[in-house]
């Protein structure tokens, strides 16, 4: 894995942003701003609760509508044409929080947008309370190199979010993952976890498993469980608006592309549109390149020049065409790389094979959700099958059967509203949030 | 104003380790050809031949009947000329051109392509290919017969149907030196023990090739063999001997090895190769076919899959404990 001595630059401020404001048939607060309404950084955009969001710049709005998250989901959005000159929302004042009582740091913080305990895109679900927290001081993928960037570099905010942790959820095991050699500022109670050199060591659903002693636990589980994930970066994130008394509106993505020699992370804003962080980094997408939000291994690709940067974004990389290795449906060998190479021990070329022709219920009982997404399978195997694609078909499937039946008892139950046609928004929603932790 | 790029969008993982299927069959051709050349060598250009004949067939006939069924073209995958190479080398070297034609085509037709080809067919396509012609032409298929006229180095019967035939004393005229350097009659290449286990060597260090299997039929063979001799000597051979006759290495490195009709799960593995190797003692002892070897490799083929279930178990989602 690469040094987090990458560079780090700045971006210039963006000329317009993209905020996501729940995904399409959710529930969320209405907004409190239409098209030509003037919103100054930081501030609320819709009414006060769970759900809010905030403008990460100011300016005017300039188009309300629907939009994609990173992984496809169609989300409600507004879009703000950036001021040159920003006004800054009123900051709450947060100077005697660092001896209020829990429940004025709650209620503090959320008038910051702070939802820590609540699932996204779920904000209104009643959760188990939190017993223990996870934060990722590393990377899920090698060319990623933001989480080691802020445990190296802002060390002290890091600890301060880890107290700030600490008072919010009293009684709550606190656990830091932190590369070998990473050196934090030592916060009492904290229990240390270091996770080696390979790629698997840093996966995250592998890391909540560990502490909640399971094999293998997915984080929706593990959050129902009382095990909550968060990424370094929110932490620090959280202690840097408690200081301000302002919202988050900056995130740093490492950006990797051919024109860069190296991988360089930037603070941009949220928000901000892949094609003006491109702009400025000299990424010059063409014809048949893959744009991707996030890195080689996990990284969705985009369609839409246009897509902004979200809080859970930490990678841009621009695969060129050439680069390109095509995932085709190609029969399997059964030479077993897949097998062997896989961290959950499913029986992959089984698996595969029966969600190649939509058998489904064959793959699911050949293990095929247990499967942590880390798409080493598919990058070991010689006949280049599409074997990630597979298991994610698997359980996309399974949760469209999961909502119809759902759905089907609903409409029996009550009075027909529901149409069984439909999956129900949720579970959209939950696909969403699966592939993403705070 | 530049419309905006057409963007490629796929599932992750976006990069790749950069093997493919052609490059692992062309590390089988490597690994046999040492095998070829001493077939070559010992049998002369009646080898060559056979070999070039086989080989030739099995890739017209994979093409052709790859453009009769719709299908996309797999003769570039290196699987088909691997497979024709074996099965040539299960030939012997005055095999008749239209019996090598025929096993051609019920490798490619009955072995592979009604099957869906790589990947897809059940039994192993030399192993099967060869098995259909032994039942059907025997006498063809009978090695010294085919070759009366051929000067010789080496006894002219294979060493396992002289054990049939003449008993213990019978193979006192073959040396497991001989036997092991390939001074046998049988296969071309199924017979040529040390060049084989070479070639089979570099496959395993490379990590072609699944060394369980082998090690475990050459194992099994070995003890099943050195039992029966332990307990009747004057009736069994040593088990050296039937290590080293017939096909034995050949099968353990080369068919039994086939990935589509094998298990990929370690311990799976072991228990294939030891039922083979405990089959084709057997077959030899008390079956009707002198070299049991192939018939052990079919009947392993078929309960592969059910061999395969000897596998770890999935480390399942599992919801933590409150």
């Amino acid at each position: 894995m690469p040094g987090w001595e990458g560079e780090e630059r700045a971006l210039a401020a963006p000329q317009r942003v993209r905020v996501a404001i729940a995904p399409v048939g959710a529930a969320h607060p209405p907004l409190q701003v239409k098209v030509g309404s003037t919103v100054a950084r930081g501030e609320r955009l819709t009414d006060a609760g769970p759900g809010a969001c905030y403008a990460p710049a100011g300016g005017e709005v300039v188009w309300i509508g629907q939009a994609h998250a990173p992984a496809g989901a169609a989300v409600a959005a507004l879009e703000i044409a950036v001021a040159a000159e920003e006004t800054a929302a009123k900051p709450v004042a947060t100077e005697d929080w660092a001896t209020a009582d829990q429940k004025t740091l709650q209620a503090g913080l959320t008038e910051l947008g702070w939802h820590l305990e609540a699932w996204p895109g779920e904000p209104e679900a009643e959760l188990p309370p939190v017993r223990a927290i996870v934060v990722f001081g590393t990377d899920e993928e090698p060319e990623i190199a933001v989480q080691r960037r802020v445990v190296a570099t802002e060390g002290e905010r890091l600890g301060q979010g880890l107290t700030l942790l600490q008072k919010l959820f009293p009684n709550v095991r606190l656990y830091l993952v932190l590369a070998p050699g990473a050196a934090v500022p030592a916060v009492a109670g904290v229990e240390r976890i270091v996770a080696g050199e390979r790629y698997l060591e840093h996966d995250r659903r592998l890391l909540l498993a560990r502490v909640a002693h399971v094999d293998n636990v997915t984080p929706r589980a593990a959050r129902e469980a009382g095990f909550l994930g968060l990424t370094a970066e929110t932490v620090a994130a959280l202690a840097a608006s408690v200081e301000s008394g302002l919202p988050r509106s900056e995130k740093l993505v490492t950006v990797a592309g051919p024109s860069l020699a190296a991988p360089v992370t930037v603070r941009a804003r949220l928000g901000t549109p892949i094609a003006e962080i491109c702009a400025q980094l000299e990424l010059d997408p063409s014809d048949g390149d893959r744009l991707l939000l996030g890195g080689r291994w996990r990284g969705f690709a985009q369609f839409d020049l246009q897509a902004p940067i979200t809080a859970e974004t930490d990678g841009l990389t621009l695969v060129p065409a050439a680069e390109l290795v095509p995932y085709l449906e190609r029969p399997c060998i059964n030479c077993g790389r897949c097998v062997r190479i896989c961290p959950v021990r499913i029986p992959v070329n089984l698996a595969g094979r029966y969600a190649e022709f939509a058998l489904i219920d064959a793959a699911e009982q050949h293990g095929a959700l247990a499967c942590i997404e880390c798409g080493l399978c598919a990058y070991v195997c010689p006949a280049q099958r599409p074997l990630l694609q597979y298991m994610r078909y698997v359980r996309r499937e399974q949760e469209l059967a999961r909502a119809r039946a759902l759905a089907e008892t609903a409409a029996q139950a009550g009075a027909g509203e529901t149409d069984p046609q439909d999956p129900a928004p949720e579970s959209a929603a939950q696909a969403e949030a699966e592939t993403q932790t705070q | 104003m530049k419309r905006p790029p057409l963007l490629s969008v796929a599932m992750a993982p976006h990069t790749h380790l950069g093997v493919r299927v052609s490059e692992v069959y062309l590390h089988q051709l490597v690994a046999l050809l040492p095998a070829a050349i001493g077939a070559v060598w010992i049998w002369g250009l009646l080898a060559l031949r056979t070999i070039l004949l086989t080989v030739g067939a099995v890739l017209i006939l994979e093409w052709l009947t790859g453009r009769l069924m719709n299908r996309e073209t797999s003769v570039l995958d290196g699987s088909a000329a691997v497979q024709g190479l074996l099965l040539a080398f299960l030939f012997h070297a005055g095999m008749p051109w239209w019996l090598i034609l025929l096993g051609a085509l019920v490798m490619v037709t009955l072995g592979r392509q009604f099957f869906g080809g790589i990947g897809g067919y059940p039994l192993n396509p030399p192993a099967l290919a060869y098995a259909v012609l032994l039942l059907s032409w025997p006498a063809r298929l009978d090695a010294p017969r085919a070759l009366t006229g051929i000067e010789l180095g080496f006894p002219p019967v294979e060493a396992l149907v002289a054990w049939r035939s003449f008993g213990i004393d019978g193979i006192s005229a073959y040396s497991l030196r001989d036997l092991f350097l390939g001074a046998q009659v049988g296969g071309l290449g199924a017979t040529f023990g040390l060049l084989l286990a070479l070639g089979a060597l570099y496959l395993i260090i490379r990590g072609f090739i699944a060394w369980r299997i082998s090690l475990a039929f050459l194992a099994a063979l070995f003890a099943t063999a050195g039992i029966f001799h332990l307990g009747d000597p004057l009736t069994y051979p040593p088990p050296l001997f039937q290590l080293f006759s017939g096909m034995a290495i050949f099968v353990a490195f080369f068919l039994l090895t086939d990935f589509t009709t094998a298990p990929v799960n370690p311990w799976a593995q072991v228990v294939y190769g030891i039922g083979a190797g405990l089959l084709t003692v057997l077959i030899r002892s008390f079956g009707g076919y002198p070299d049991g070897a192939i018939f052990a490799v079919l009947l392993m083929n078929l309960a592969h899959p059910l061999i395969d279930k000897i596998r770890p178990r999935v480390l399942r989602v599992e919801v933590p404990a409150q």
